[in-house]
């Protein structure tokens, strides 16, 4: 069935239990790297991505959430109602074969599903359980409600974004996209594989517990810790906030932090005679004038496209980048270059283009092959397969809701 | 029995990395258990060891040098001159892995190139990060962490609805790349443990940033829709799904995402009039009028202490955070009751906190902690204990300004 997935992780079987974001990158980061991932979803609705936009070609369906393709590749899918005894039976039963467990929820539903790892482990010393939740497995918060925006609010992130914020009376917000879950997706597949070696050194599988606030609150390092140093407290919105300057055709950044790189930059502009004056000689004249470099600078750029200013900037070794669309990002020519786009497969039998890995190797890492599972797709396979269920017995299952 | 065992007991990392991104990734892996070894220039370490926050009068151990340098041992080599290049080399045969972010043409400069490396290290582990990757025609731009959200499209969806794009409040693809660092270790450990094989992985700061927001790269891809800034929308048919105002300058995220939770908020805020508004009536009726419904939440939130509030709401089952500043995260009881924030001690700083590695072990271990080094505080560990050098070759490594 994995013949073609051969990786880094090849033979390593992770039973995963996870809903919506973060549980399940991390098993989208394991069976990128050639483990077999069996997803089991709750029948009927199956996994919450599911109904979570976009839908391709804005046909919503439980087959089609581009987010839920995207999480989901190379995993294989079962429906089983787990609150059931007969279901959390199964379900045991594929534990019992497994490398690793994943969990992805609340914390609360861990002990009423009955998946507490020291439960588990019982018939399998070997299991590692991953259990990525909103605020970890202890602590006050523990069955506190999360979510990316109550995340990115405690976290610290909402309170400096949007950077150079001047009118006070709009809300804090939090980032495009989904950081927080994201981030703890990342975070659990490290201590997924962190558990891994110490599973080689002990023969004895832990458990793994991460919190979605924690991977988010250390993007915060230094404005936090600037508390414990000097007690220096933030100003909302004041976060980093790199200028951005007018193009013909979208806006760039710039951001010429040394001397060395504001002198180039003043070059590349053509040496304008402003440039000269007082007000510019210096980092702590320059700090004092940003508004007035703001002007000048844009003089430069409103004539130029944003490409041609960014290229003739980095040319000279000056930091500065185009402020990219998501087109312009698949129309950058060193994106392409590197080949980072790839092509996955969807239910339907069309690909996708997507995000490629993190990081390449030469060998090891497969990719997403095989397209996310339609919901219960292999159900009737790996019950049959795996725990010799009766075909009877199947039909019986699925009459009660159970499969 | 398994609490005093680390994962990487055994690993050993040659370090090259400077600022940000690479000792991010450098200390967790301490903090695992592996042996790293950071590899500064004698005249030229990392320059975070000089600020912003100065610990003291000297400029060689800020604040940012403390937080991203824990669990590693430290010691100096100018990579620039022959002999340090081949005393880098000679660390390097007792390494696993060689790590390093320096700007495009640095190592390569240096003669420490992954092919250079190979020779006297054929089975080494050696990772590259840089702003856009070891290849490509614009493999030597230059950035600083935050820029790079520019490029890889996060700031084109982020700000309020309907205006330009806004900028992130914190810099994401340094820590973004960090953890990235980790993962492609691990998985490049684990292949040589099953294959004997090492390998070379050049780390793209903007591919892995991009790979942050798959789903509106698939909605172009896919759809051909471009979005724009989300404001504090998660799509979904949540509302109310805002941040609102409270009372002392203060705000509070509520987000409510199903029928349940709302019925939940209506009785915390006590059932005033416009709960009962039929535009209100169902979840898709809250979705369609949440611009009208974020005035009336507002209304209601501006009479309530933040924290007070988000209590009452957690406890009835519905999200809400407040909007915390650096001060309220540094002092949260969640964080802290975690043990999230660990006190070190060291002579330059007294004692301090570090933020430890964000996920737990259960029953453990816990990790390993101890302070960021001084510049080449253990160049005898390194040169004499692990090298073998004699105090003759330590004196010609000085002499000749290899070594501090």
């Amino acid at each position: 069935m994995t013949a073609d997935l051969e990786g880094i992780l090849s033979g390593l079987r992770v039973v995963e239990y996870a809903d919506f974001v973060s549980g399940p990158y991390v098993g989208r980061q394991l069976a990128e790297l050639g483990a077999e991932v069996i997803k089991v979803e709750p029948p009927g609705k199956g996994d919450s991505a599911r109904r979570t936009g976009p839908f391709a070609h804005d046909v919503p369906a439980l087959d089609t959430s581009l987010l839920f393709n995207y999480l989901n590749g190379n995993k294989l899918g079962l429906t089983l109602d787990i609150s059931t005894p007969t279901g959390h039976e199964l379900f045991s039963g594929l534990l019992r074969e497994a490398d690793v467990f994943l969990y992805g929820g609340a914390a609360a539903q861990v002990e009423a599903l009955g998946l507490d790892h020291h439960g588990l482990q019982k018939t399998n010393p070997r299991l590692i359980s991953t259990y990525v939740t909103p605020f970890g497995l202890s602590g006050p918060y523990r069955n506190f409600k999360g979510g990316e925006l109550v995340l990115d609010h405690l976290a610290g992130l909402s309170y400096s974004t949007p950077g150079g914020l001047t009118d006070k009376t709009k809300p804090p917000l939090k980032p495009g996209g989904r950081h927080a879950l994201m981030m703890a997706g990342l975070h659990g597949a490290v201590a997924t594989l962190l558990a891994l070696f110490l599973r080689e050194a002990t023969q004895h599988g832990q458990a793994v517990d991460v919190s979605e606030i924690e991977p988010i609150s250390s993007i915060q390092l230094f404005s936090v810790m600037q508390v414990a140093f000097t007690g220096q407290q933030g100003v909302r919105g004041s976060g980093e906030a790199a200028p951005f300057y007018e193009a013909t055709d979208g806006t760039v950044t710039i951001s010429p932090m040394q001397e060395h790189m504001w002198q180039a930059m003043v070059h590349v502009m053509g040496d304008p005679a402003w440039a000269s004056e007082p007000a510019f000689a210096n980092r702590m004249a320059r700090n004092a004038n940003r508004k007035a470099i703001h002007d000048r600078v844009t003089e430069w750029t409103s004539t130029l496209p944003k490409n041609e200013i960014y290229q003739s900037l980095q040319a000279s070794r000056v930091p500065a980048f185009p402020t990219n669309t998501v087109a312009d990002v698949l129309a950058s020519t060193q994106i392409q270059a590197r080949g980072f786009f790839e092509q996955i497969p969807l239910p339907s039998g069309e690909n996708a283009t997507a995000p490629g890995p993190r990081y390449r190797f030469a060998e090891g890492l497969p990719g997403i092959r095989r397209p996310a599972p339609r919901l219960g797709e292999h159900t009737c396979q790996i019950l049959r397969e795996r725990l010799h269920v009766t075909g009877e017995d199947l039909v019986t299952l699925f009459e009660l809701g159970i499969i | 029995m398994t609490a005093n065992i680390l994962p990487l007991e055994g690993v050993t990392i040659a370090d090259f990395s400077w600022v940000l991104a690479g000792p991010r990734a450098t200390e967790y892996l301490g903090a695992m258990g592996a042996k790293v070894i950071k590899i500064e220039g004698p005249y030229r370490p990392d320059q975070f060891r000089a600020g912003p926050t100065p610990t003291t009068e000297t400029e060689d151990y800020s604040m940012n040098f403390w937080i991203l340098n824990y669990s590693k041992l430290d010691c100096t080599v100018d990579i620039m001159q022959p002999k340090g290049r081949e005393l880098a080399l000679e660390i390097i045969k007792h390494c696993d892995v060689v790590i390093e972010n320096y700007a495009y043409g640095v190592m390569e400069k240096a003669g420490l190139t992954y092919e250079d490396i190979r020779k006297v290290k054929p089975d080494i582990i050696m990772v590259s990060g840089s702003a856009l990757g070891k290849s490509g025609p614009d493999k030597g731009h230059v950035t600083y962490g935050a820029l790079l959200h520019a490029f890889c499209g996060l700031n084109a969806i982020t700000g309020y609805e309907g205006e330009e794009p806004g900028s992130l409040g914190g810099t994401y693809t340094d820590p973004l790349t960090g953890i990235t660092f980790v993962m492609a270790i691990l998985a490049a450990l684990w292949h040589k443990r099953r294959t004997g094989r090492g390998q070379f992985i050049d780390l793209s700061m903007a591919e892995t940033s991009i790979a942050q927001i798959p789903e509106f790269f698939l909605d172009y891809t896919v759809n051909g829709r471009l979005s724009g800034p989300q404001g504090n929308s998660d799509g979904r048919g949540a509302a109310p799904h805002n941040s609102y105002p409270c009372e002392a300058d203060s705000w509070l995220a509520i987000a409510v995402n199903n029928q349940q939770e709302w019925e939940s908020f209506c009785q915390v805020v006590g059932y005033p009039e416009w709960t009962k508004d039929l535009r209100f009536g169902d979840q898709f009726g809250r979705w369609k009028h949440r611009a009208e419904l974020d005035e009336f939440v507002a209304g209601w939130t501006r009479t309530q202490q933040a924290y007070d509030a988000m209590y009452a709401l957690q406890e009835a089952g519905v999200a809400a955070a407040v909007c915390q500043n650096n001060k309220a995260v540094l002092e949260d009881v969640h964080l802290n009751a975690r043990g999230y924030y660990v006190e070190l001690e060291h002579e330059r700083v007294g004692r301090k906190p570090i933020m430890r590695v964000p996920w737990l072990f259960e029953p453990g271990p816990d990790g390993q902690y101890f302070p960021a080094p001084l510049l080449g505080q253990h160049n005898d560990v390194v040169f004499r204990d692990i090298l073998g050098l004699s105090d003759e070759q330590l004196h010609d490594l000085r002499a000749s300004k290899v070594i501090l």
